[in-house]
């Protein structure tokens, strides 16, 4: 996060948009979602640019390839930031990457779908999954395949991709849909010999603690921080994936940002041990989510990319609690009762407040075309299956 | 326990499709002047049916009204006076993102429609859409002269006619222009729907008709204006805000109105190009690509009986979860999924049922425009008109997420094969043993003409438009009022 100098928000974003059009990044091999975002002054806190990479391995190759891909265009980007070493990227990475580094901010929850899948080993699934259909539907304008049985069809299949001329090869992957599976109902049982005694005896003193910040925060009205985005509609249905960057304020109390604090180590705990298998609670469509407290713990910073309009199955998406444990603790949210009840389940409130938070992210750059979370982890589980039988 | 219905209040086209009245006529109509428009208004709201029909007499002739945004402004109440539209109805079918949202591209472009487009409403606006039906092309027209609608909409009713559009079928004919079954599947409403209805279609009433509960017990948000403004109490007075603000909204729905073009030879001719014309096999596939039969018999119940009744009362989990039976992308599996979406069965039916639709459509048919040459059609399809109480939930949700949505329940790329935005590059699978077939290149089947969003308001809410006067109104009104006092949309 790096703050945009004064009067230069707007040729930045135009440099966004050119910058987006071309995206310097396709070639990237290490790189999952991308995005820039602008997000505007609050608090007193000027107008600033978030950066939001998911990537693969070390950070230090990560921002290699980076600087290798697109290191003009980040000139020019940073180049309307404060503090920037001008013309870095291209003449002098190691001060560029020394500057990102120092402006970068840490992930207080992080979820990934497709856990322990770097970009190589879904790439490659998407490539055998495409050779295996194409090799299929030849198979299909064969006489006499009526007859056969699925276990003949596979045998074909992997017959197939013995053949030392079919490319791409399947390569094996580090995990797999059933290590993962695995290891899901391991750690949901340990987790809850843990949890379920701590929430019987916690639950009910914060349940009714925060029913009394409920009482008393019901008399304030928590004014607007910043205008709505004119364009958040447009950002929002940007084509079959699309990014989502809120800015909220939490509320002004102790025992507020305990909560969210709590609510966010919740969602880090459960991200990265029990919503393993691509669906993050009841949701099937997000790629990467992540949390982060900035502003010494002030606002919370939401960013997200996700398959369908940002609209598709909000009903689905509100249900779980776990929404209004973190973003119940945030000024202008739909009121809350014993933090679990009403809140993002008042659909249209809560829908008009995410148009509030929204902030459009003038560049994205999602790697895996219009594939959705749910059809990768079937390509996935082919290729794993495919790659052992070699 | 179901609430109350103020059937007296609701349109009746929320309640029934006046199926026994074989014309419509769709009437586009736009204020000139907007006092001579109220006083017109006030003389035609008697005439509108409500939906205390179907009751014991069957209405000879219908009429309802509905209005878009800018309608409901030209009629004299300004924009920043009413509050809790939603913005979908607001920035309607033309703004940006819509095109995407709803597959307006290519040649169903705006800049292609016969009305409603952003270029068209620059001199030709839509404010007002009557909706009138009857037996005959001779009833509707009377009725319509009753109405001051005929010949001609003249001046002196402060109106202007933009587009008119008829809709005809023959008596018990319910086919669809592709040769199909049309209409079997509608949501049964509660507290409108007659009491043969089974359980499992009953769908809660606010899903349809703002004011009462949706399915998950909410409301959605009822449009109001601040009391002053109905000094003589037409409205009844906002649920959540009583003593301040004036219910506009309630009983009232969102119309949705497209013209939609169906392309029949080219649908044809396509499925004789893919069937090699086998007569068996060419009925097959065109049922296949619907999900059910000519008849309307759905795959499901009878997949190997073309002539089988029509029915409705079927899932998919049970008998066809692979789409064996009816191919898992079919029109009316991605219009309505039901039990099939991926995960339980009993959660996927109460999703699918967060995302319906009343559909009210009536075929249209414009015979070749030439005096003594041979008789044909020149274009043919479907007045399509949806009623639902969220358009982002319930019509764009359809249209965007299950519709026009190339990975839909787990398909690679695939499209709706009869109304999706399909350009020849997405293709249509049919879910088979050992393997899948999938057929290519499906071209586009139906495009849009024209159309847009509408309210359909309440009858209170129409006696008060009719009834308003802007200078009453602002004597009765104390000064300034506080807009920050307004509740948020």
């Amino acid at each position: 996060m790096t703050e945009i100098l004064a009067g230069s928000a707007s040729a930045l974003q135009g440099v966004l948009l050119a910058a987006q059009s071309r995206d310097p990044f396709r070639p990237a091999k290490l790189l999952h979602y991308a995005a820039f975002v602008i997000i505007p002054q609050i608090d007193g806190i000027p107008t600033r640019l978030v950066f939001e990479t998911n990537y693969d391995g070390e950070l230090d190759a990560h921002l290699d390839e980076l600087v290798k891909l697109a290191g003009a265009d980040l000139d020019n980007i940073y180049g309307n930031c404060k503090g920037y070493p001008a013309a870095s990227a291209v003449a002098k990475p190691q001060e560029f990457k020394k500057y990102l580094i120092e402006n970068s901010v840490p992930s207080t929850a992080f979820y990934v779908a497709l856990q322990g899948r770097s970009r190589v080993d879904i790439d490659n699934a998407i490539e055998v999954y495409n050779t295996a259909t194409a090799y299929l539907e030849t198979l299909c304008n064969k006489p006499g395949t009526s007859k056969l049985n699925f276990d003949d069809v596979w045998e074909e299949l992997v017959a197939h991709f013995k053949n030392p001329v079919t490319t791409p090869r399947p390569i094996p992957s580090p995990v797999s849909q059933r290590q993962l599976k695995w290891r899901f109902r391991l750690n949901a049982v340990l987790l809850s010999l843990v949890a379920i005694p701590l929430a019987i005896v916690v639950l009910p003193i914060l349940l009714l603690m925060t029913r009394f910040y409920e009482w008393l925060e019901s008399g304030i009205t928590f004014k607007r921080k910043y205008p709505v985005n004119p364009q958040v509609y447009e950002y929002m249905n940007l084509g079959r994936q699309n990014h989502m960057c809120t800015l909220a304020t939490i509320k002004p109390s102790r025992f507020r940002l305990m909560m969210i604090r709590l609510g966010l180590f919740a969602t880090k705990i459960l991200a990265s041990k029990v919503f393993i298998l691509g669906h993050l609670d009841t949701i099937t469509t997000i790629h990467f989510a992540r949390w982060s407290l900035i502003d010494n713990d002030r606002h919370v910073l939401f960013l997200t990319n996700y398959d369908g309009s940002w609209s598709s199955y909000i009903d689905d998406f509100s249900d779980p609690p776990h929404l209004n444990g973190v973003w119940g603790n945030t000024e202008r949210f739909p009121p809350t009762r014993f933090m679990l009840w009403q809140g993002a389940r008042l659909i249209q409130q809560f829908q008009a407040h995410v148009v509030e938070e929204f902030q459009p992210a003038y560049f994205f750059h999602r790697p895996y075309g219009d594939n959705t979370v749910q059809n990768l982890i079937r390509y996935l589980e082919l290729r794993d299956a495919l790659a052992r039988e070699l | 326990m179901s609430e109350k219905v103020d059937r007296k209040d609701i349109q009746g086209m929320l309640a029934s499709g006046y199926n026994h009245l074989n014309y419509a006529r769709f009437l586009f109509l736009r204020v000139v002047d907007r006092v001579k428009a109220r006083a017109w208004l006030a003389k035609v709201v008697d005439k509108v049916t409500t939906a205390e029909y179907p009751g014991k007499h069957k209405p000879g002739n219908c009429l309802n009204l509905a209005l878009t945004f800018k309608g409901i402004e030209a009629m004299g109440i300004a924009s920043d006076l009413i509050c809790g539209f939603s913005h979908e109805f607001e920035s309607r079918m033309t703004r940006p993102e819509a095109a995407q949202i709803l597959g307006d591209n290519g040649p169903s472009d705006q800049a292609n429609w016969e009305f409603g487009s952003i270029q068209t409403e620059r001199d030709r606006p839509l404010h007002l859409l009557a909706l009138l039906y009857g037996d005959s092309e001779d009833s509707v027209r009377n009725f319509a002269r009753a109405c001051e609608l005929y010949p001609i909409v003249a001046a002196n009713i402060g109106l202007e006619l933009v587009y008119r559009q008829d809709a005809s079928h023959e008596r018990d004919d319910l086919n669809e222009p592709f040769g199909f079954r049309d209409g079997i599947s509608q949501p049964a409403v509660e507290g409108l729907a007659g009491k043969s209805s089974k359980h499992r279609d009953l769908i809660k009433t606010g899903e349809f008709v703002l004011g009462y509960k949706d399915g998950k017990g909410l409301k959605s948000t009822i449009a109001s204006i601040e009391n002053w403004y109905d000094p003589e109490g037409y409205l009844a007075a906002h649920p959540d805000y009583p003593n301040d603000r004036r219910a506009f909204g309630l009983n009232g729905s969102y119309l949705v109105f497209r013209k939609l073009s169906q392309n029949v030879r080219a649908f044809w001719d396509y499925i004789d190009l893919q069937s090699g014309a086998d007569p068996q096999r060419r009925e097959l596939l065109a049922a296949r690509l619907i999900g059910r039969w000519r008849s309307g018999a759905p795959l499901v119940l009878a997949p190997d009986n073309p002539g089988a009744e029509p029915a409705n009362d079927f899932l998919y989990a049970p008998t066809d979860p692979d789409g064996l039976a009816c191919p898992i992308g079919a029109h009316i599996r991605r219009a309505n999924p039901r039990d099939s979406l991926p995960n339980w069965p009993s959660q996927s039916l109460a999703t699918s049922n967060r995302h319906r639709i009343i559909r009210r459509g009536r075929k249209y048919l414009t015979p070749i425009d030439s005096e003594g040459g041979k008789p044909g059609i020149q274009d043919q399809g479907l007045c399509f008109i949806a009623l639902n109480a969220d358009l982002l939930r319930q019509f764009e949700f359809i249209q965007y997420t299950w519709l026009n949505n190339p990975q839909f329940n787990g398909l690679d790329n695939d499209k709706d094969p009869v109304i999706g935005d399909n350009d020849g590059t997405y293709q249509f699978t049919v879910q088979g043993m050992p393997l899948n077939c999938h057929l290519q290149g499906l071209p586009r089947f139906v495009t849009m003409k024209g159309g847009g969003y509408f309210f359909l308001p309440g009858l209170r809410a129409l006696r008060f438009l009719a009834n308003y006067d802007p200078v009453v109104a602002a004597q009765a009104a104390p000064g300034l009022t506080d807009a920050s006092a307004r509740p948020q949309r």
